[in-house]
């Protein structure tokens, strides 16, 4: 096979070894990975700062640096997601579930050693998944359509609101909700305003990047300076040390199996442009769920290590399979890929079919750089984080005001708009009002992000199938998704209704 | 199943009910495409909110056990909590976002958390120089720097 | 009244120069869209080169000037619009429209918050006509077999306002042929490839976008209209093959303007970098390589006249949009 041919992909990571080479490695890592914690910023801020640099630079310096940067973002993100709730990127939203409370039990050490070797094993399993898809990316692309975007969509809202157990109900009142934020804004499909009432900064809708900061950070925020004390409710500070960060990172090689399904999802859900990491994430954690023992299932939310090392390996994998859209097709994967396009542009590369032929060794050098970030991230995090975790015995006098003066800057600086910073205090009590009533929150990201996907596959499947979704049943994909859908119920509700069986047991 | 008024949770279901009706209303003055999202998720809302408040999905029973571990703070605690988080919003419309940072770190350190003053004055200033170096210097973006100096808009 | 004298030609010498030294300061470039697109790309990849002629010209290479590209984007291009609209015009903001994409309005009557006629036009970069595609694997082997279709045609497309759309209205109701429309794609890529994988019939692109989608042969252009025939394009009939020459006038153009009120020094100075520009052989090969079509004309007076000439033909029908 052309495609894989050794000696290409083994003169990728001789290059990569070069002394230039690691140095925009490691940079692009370290950018990647500040970027990553400080809520708001992220891989794609990191990488739009970044083109103009690029310009000078060789194409394969170029590469390997937004490579850098591209592999960690996840990982950071896990960080403050385990440590403040505050996922650093959307696909840590998921990582919140079973990672804060581990913080708040005085383990954030044990949760970021996990988070940091899952995500970093998660990552080389992406890119080896990516490599073996290499030949077909050109088939899979063409087998997803709108139809099977409408039903992922829809099975991924209906995983995210079955995941939270009991609370199911009010889980469905907040995606709901969700659901009606995302649609402020100019309708893409008709061309119609709804619900911007006069408002120019309403044009396009409430960004994500303000509204998710306000939701997690500032809500977490209120909610910590209205409790006093710290955010490890529990636990002794003395605990969090380098031993107990090892021990985390050894959790996912003992749950290997977890963390190859995390990958593989991830690898999956992250070659369809569009639906992306956040998806990916829930999925894994849902899955992680269904397929825990019984007795088990109750644990996750309340501390449960799988509960962060499904997440974690499926949003790092994600990006070894975003790549198979974006250079196969040069339709971007995520939101990350649509700026590393314009970078592959800027240096005269093409992506498409002929991608694979004319810049093969580009590719692989990616590849390579990618991978290699990934892991120098993981070292990099597991290394500081016994420090880090620290900060969950910081007093909240302290650790609030600091935190929310990174987030409102961080939102401000996204648009240099001062209503960013409104809507970020704006869903900061809304997040905080959910959280407080106990209504799970975590259906909110992905209803903003699916939302509007669904709605738009959902009329565009109309289209297709001349005016009835009949064209659901003509497809095998489609079919198949169905099924998912249905079965991720049907075992719900075995469970929910075995579990109340022996509740009803009485004592 | 025993229909009782969920007390607790009535301070936010009666504000999301208000949200889905009056969503449902403007949302069905559009047209048939564009109405399709807002009429159906705020119809389903509308009907959760009210099932959720007559306590139809048994949540009154184990009500509020929340994922928080410590107990729940007060009601005053949490108001104050509000206000003073919005308080930095308000600093920063007059004073800029990063000056605002700083006082407002120290006023929480100093007045709120009874910390040393060397200590809350240390780290407000760090703190300023920090993000002051991050985003104006390294990412060259230009922050809010006050009323008095942009002028109201 | 020495002293007087000379604080009066101290005055004048003072005010003097302001235009002859342009550029003393950075300079800004307005790109619309977010970071990644056609236009993004365009302009982050003749700014260096813009720079360099105002630098010379200047005589400040040592000062280093900069031009530096903004991305503003929002309300499908109106936000920035409506931002440069408000800069002062002294040549230091300035921003690349989308034409007739920013006309859109315009054509259909309608105000946006900007005067599109008012800008100071100043040099055209980029633009394209258009191509129909269809899939090499279809039942659609020439321009009249999808007239004969019964039935509308579907044609993905990105969304109402977007150029390609207007292209493709304007065709098929000339060919006297019904289209369903499914918008919605994200871009242009992606409803070319809904395109090749059965979602629709046929769609419209610009043609250095088709060249570059087509570097696999995946699809058969069916029609480019150009007067100038293109050999990427074999087979492609044009609109003086259909009977329709006026076809010819569908084009998108990318043209640099800066806010009302420029004076004639400087747009002619901006008219001079943006020509060097383009016409660096550095650009024209990467166009070539990449299929993004480079193009300006010599003075402002044409590129005024470019963009009328299409925003009037777009205009002749705007009730089919």
């Amino acid at each position: 096979m052309e495609a894989l041919d050794l000696a290409v992909i083994a003169e990728a990571w001789v290059r990569l070894f070069e002394l230039d080479s690691l140095f925009y490695l490691v940079l692009g890592t370290l950018i990647g990975l500040v970027f990553g914690v400080l809520p708001g910023l992220g891989g794609t801020t990191a990488l739009a700062i970044l083109i103009p640099f690029s310009m000078n630079m060789e194409p394969g310096d170029a590469i390997i640096l937004m490579a850098g940067v591209m592999g960690v973002a996840p990982t950071s993100g896990a960080v403050t997601a385990i440590l403040l709730n505050t996922p650093g990127t959307a696909p840590n939203a998921a990582t919140t579930l079973d990672g804060y409370p581990l913080s708040q039990q005085g383990k954030a050490g044990l949760a970021i050693g996990a988070a940091a070797a899952a995500s970093g094993l998660g990552g080389i399993i992406g890119i080896i998944f990516l490599i073996a898809m290499v030949p077909i990316t050109r088939e899979i692309v063409l087998m997803f359509a709108p139809t099977e975007f409408l039903l992922l969509a829809v099975l991924g809202l209906v995983t995210v609101s079955l995941s939270t157990g009991k609370k199911f109900v009010k889980s469905l009142i907040v995606g709901l909700f969700g659901l009606i934020i995302a649609s402020v804004g100019y309708h893409e499909v008709t061309g119609e305003e709804r619900f911007t009432f006069g408002i120019d900064y309403l044009w396009d809708g409430f960004k994500l990047v303000p509204v998710m900061i306000g939701f997690f950070a500032v809500s977490e925020m209120i909610n910590l300076w209205a409790k006093r004390g710290s955010v490890a409710g529990s636990g002794e500070m003395e605990a969090i040390n380098f031993r107990q960060v090892l021990q985390g990172c050894l959790e996912p090689i003992k749950r290997w199996k977890v963390l190859l399904r995390g990958s593989a999802i991830g690898t999956g859900v992250g070659a369809l442009p569009g639906v992306g990491g956040t998806v990916a994430a829930f999925m894994a954690y849902t899955i992680a769920v269904t397929t825990a023992k019984p007795s088990e299932r109750d644990s996750f939310g309340k501390g449960n290590i799988v509960g962060v090392i499904a997440p974690e390996s499926a949003n790092n994998a994600k990006e070894g399979g975003a790549l198979v859209p974006t250079l196969a097709f040069g339709i971007p994967g995520s939101a990350e890929m649509a700026v590393f396009l314009s970078v592959l542009i800027l240096h005269g590369m093409v992506p498409g079919p002929t991608i694979m032929t004319e810049s093969l060794d580009i590719i692989w050098i990616l590849i390579a750089a990618a991978a290699a970030s990934g892991v120098i991230a993981s070292v990099i995090t597991i290394s500081a984080a016994s420090s880090i975790a620290k900060l969950t015995f910081v007093d909240s006098r302290t650790l609030v005001p600091i935190v929310l003066a990174f987030a409102m800057i961080g939102s401000y600086s996204l648009d240099n708009e001062i209503y960013d910073v409104v809507t970020t205090l704006v869903f900061g009590f809304v997040g905080f009002l959910f959280m407080k009533f106990g209504f799970p929150r975590i259906a909110f990201p992905l209803a903003i992000v699916l939302g509007p996907l669904m709605e738009t596959s959902y009329f565009q499947t109309l289209r297709i199938g001349d005016g009835t979704l009949s064209i659901l049943f003509d497809r095998p994909q489609s079919i198949v998704i169905m099924l998912l859908i249905v079965a991720c119920i049907a075992y719900y509700l075995k469970g929910f209704f075995s579990r109340s069986d022996s509740e009803e047991t009485p004592a | 199943m025993k229909i009782k008024i969920n007390h607790n949770s009535a301070w936010l279901l009666t504000p999301l009910t208000a949200f889905a009706i009056g969503t449902l209303y403007v949302g069905s003055s559009y047209g048939p495409v564009s109405a399709f999202i807002p009429f159906w998720a705020s119809i389903f809302m509308l009907l959760t909110c009210l099932f959720v408040l007559f306590g139809l999905d048994g949540s009154n029973i184990e009500d509020d056990d929340s994922s928080q571990t410590s107990g729940q703070p007060s009601s005053r605690g949490v108001l104050v909590a509000m206000l003073w988080i919005t308080a930095f919003v308000g600093l920063a419309y007059f004073l800029g976002l990063i000056p605002a940072a700083v006082v407002y770190t120290f006023c929480s350190m100093y007045f709120f958390g009874g910390k040393r003053f060397l200590t809350a004055a240390g780290t407000s200033v760090i703190l300023g120089l920090i993000l002051f170096g991050l985003f104006e210097f390294i990412l060259e973006k230009e922050l809010y720097k006050g009323v008095f100096v942009e002028g109201f808009t | 009244m020495r002293f007087l004298t000379a604080l009066v030609a101290l005055g004048l010498i003072a005010s003097a120069p302001a235009q002859a030294a342009f550029p003393e300061k950075d300079i800004t470039i307005v790109i619309p869209y977010g970071p990644g697109g056609g236009f993004d790309t365009l302009t982050r990849k003749l700014s260096p080169y813009i720079e360099e002629y105002f630098r010379e010209k200047s005589g400040k290479s040592f000062n280093k000037i900069k031009v530096v590209p903004k991305n503003m984007p929002g309300a499908s291009g109106k936000k920035a619009a409506v931002y440069t609209a408000k800069q002062k015009p002294n040549g230091y903001t300035v921003q690349i429209f989308n034409i007739p994409g920013h006309g859109l309005p315009y054509i259909k009557g309608e105000n946006p918050g900007y005067d599109i006629e008012g800008y100071s036009w100043l040099n055209r970069v980029g633009g394209d006509s258009y191509v129909v595609v269809v899939s090499k694997e279809g039942p659609y082997k020439k321009l009249d077999d999808l007239v004969n279709k019964s039935g509308d045609l579907k044609i993905p497309e990105q969304g109402p306002g977007s150029t390609s759309n207007m292209a493709n209205r304007i065709t098929w109701s000339t060919l006297g042929k019904g289209g369903e429309y499914i918008y919605g794609y994200k871009s242009s890529r992606d409803y070319t490839t809904a395109v090749l994988r059965g979602d629709g019939d046929v769609t419209m692109l610009a043609s250095g976008s088709a060249k570059r989608y087509n570097k696999g042969g995946d699809y058969n252009i069916l029609a480019h209209f150009a007067d100038e025939v293109d050999p990427a394009f074999p087979g492609a009939v044009n609109g003086k093959d259909i009977g329709h020459p006026e076809l010819h006038s569908l084009g998108l153009l990318r043209i640099i303007a800066g806010p009302p009120g420029m004076s004639k020094e400087v747009m002619d100075e901006w008219n001079n970098a943006l020509s060097y520009a383009v016409n660096h052989p550095d650009i024209q090969a990467w166009s070539a390589k990449t299929g993004n079509p480079v193009k300006a004309y010599d003075t402002t007076a044409e590129t005024k006249k470019a963009l009328m000439d299409t925003l009037n033909y777009f205009k002749k029908f705007r009730d089919v949009f």
